[in-house]
């Protein structure tokens, strides 16, 4: 998994491509923590990204969290494999899907 | 992480350390059969997180910290059209069925994540089936293939 990260002042966006799995997770959650404490916006573009676990939806829950209380999280260009998993698990409700 | 695969006409048969270390080799081996037999991309990915929901909880419950081998089976039907994949490990009695199925239509405020692995598993998946057997935990998963 590779995560690209671009800053601009409370803005940041994160490129997220490859798998999100409970390998991989471990590694998106320590970036998303960090990038987290100072942002007001978050976003999450999933273009390159071709699957999501439980674990990784477990990353995303807790990011929103945090973001609906300081700004906010935007999931943007995610895949049909990664929307069917937002939509089963009732994802679709909870996030800002673009 | 070791993993040894064995290779039968329709289907591979893989042992591999109940470690979160193995889920990347174990994909990989899956996915290229599924690749090999033609199964489209989709399903394929869909087999991914199938395989990483189930073994992962393998992984992290069933030894707790001595270590232990799983036995994971992927079948490939052009026949009955539909993919079986097989999970037996010798740890803990354990039956992921039992599970409660999340409240996926809680706010987020309220919302939890335990739970929805195996949701996960049962909504990609057309059937679920468990046996304990031996002191074995058999857990099959079956996806019928459009």
């Amino acid at each position: 998994m590779n995560i690209t990260i671009v800053k601009n002042e409370g803005k940041v966006v994160l490129e997220v491509e490859g798998r999100l799995d409970t390998s991989t997770s471990p590694e998106f959650e320590k970036t998303v923590k960090s990038c987290i404490t100072d942002a007001t916006e978050l976003y999450l573009d999933l273009k390159n990204l071709e699957y999501v676990s439980s674990a990784g939806l477990r990353i995303f829950l807790m990011a929103q969290k945090v973001m609906m209380k300081k700004g906010q999280m935007v999931v943007q260009n995610a895949n049909e494999i990664v929307m069917e998993i937002f939509e089963v698990t009732g994802f679709v409700d909870i996030l800002t899907i673009e | 992480m070791e993993i040894i695969i064995k290779i039968e006409d329709n289907k591979r048969i893989l042992y591999t350390e109940a470690k979160v270390e193995s889920i990347p080799q174990l994909t990989e081996c899956i996915e290229t059969f599924l690749d090999e037999n033609n199964v489209s991309m989709k399903i394929q990915m869909q087999m991914n997180i199938v395989v990483d929901e189930i073994f992962s909880n393998i992984a992290k419950y069933a030894f707790d910290d001595i270590s232990g081998v799983a036995k994971i089976v992927c079948e490939y039907s052009e026949t009955n059209k539909e993919i079986v994949l097989v999970f037996e490990d010798n740890g803990k009695q354990y039956n992921p069925l039992e599970i409660e199925n999340p409240d996926v239509s809680l706010p987020v405020e309220e919302r939890t994540i335990g739970g929805l692995g195996l949701f996960v598993v049962k909504k990609i998946m057309d059937s679920a089936e468990y046996t304990y057997k031996n002191g074995y935990n058999i857990f099959k998963v079956i996806k019928k293939i459009p």
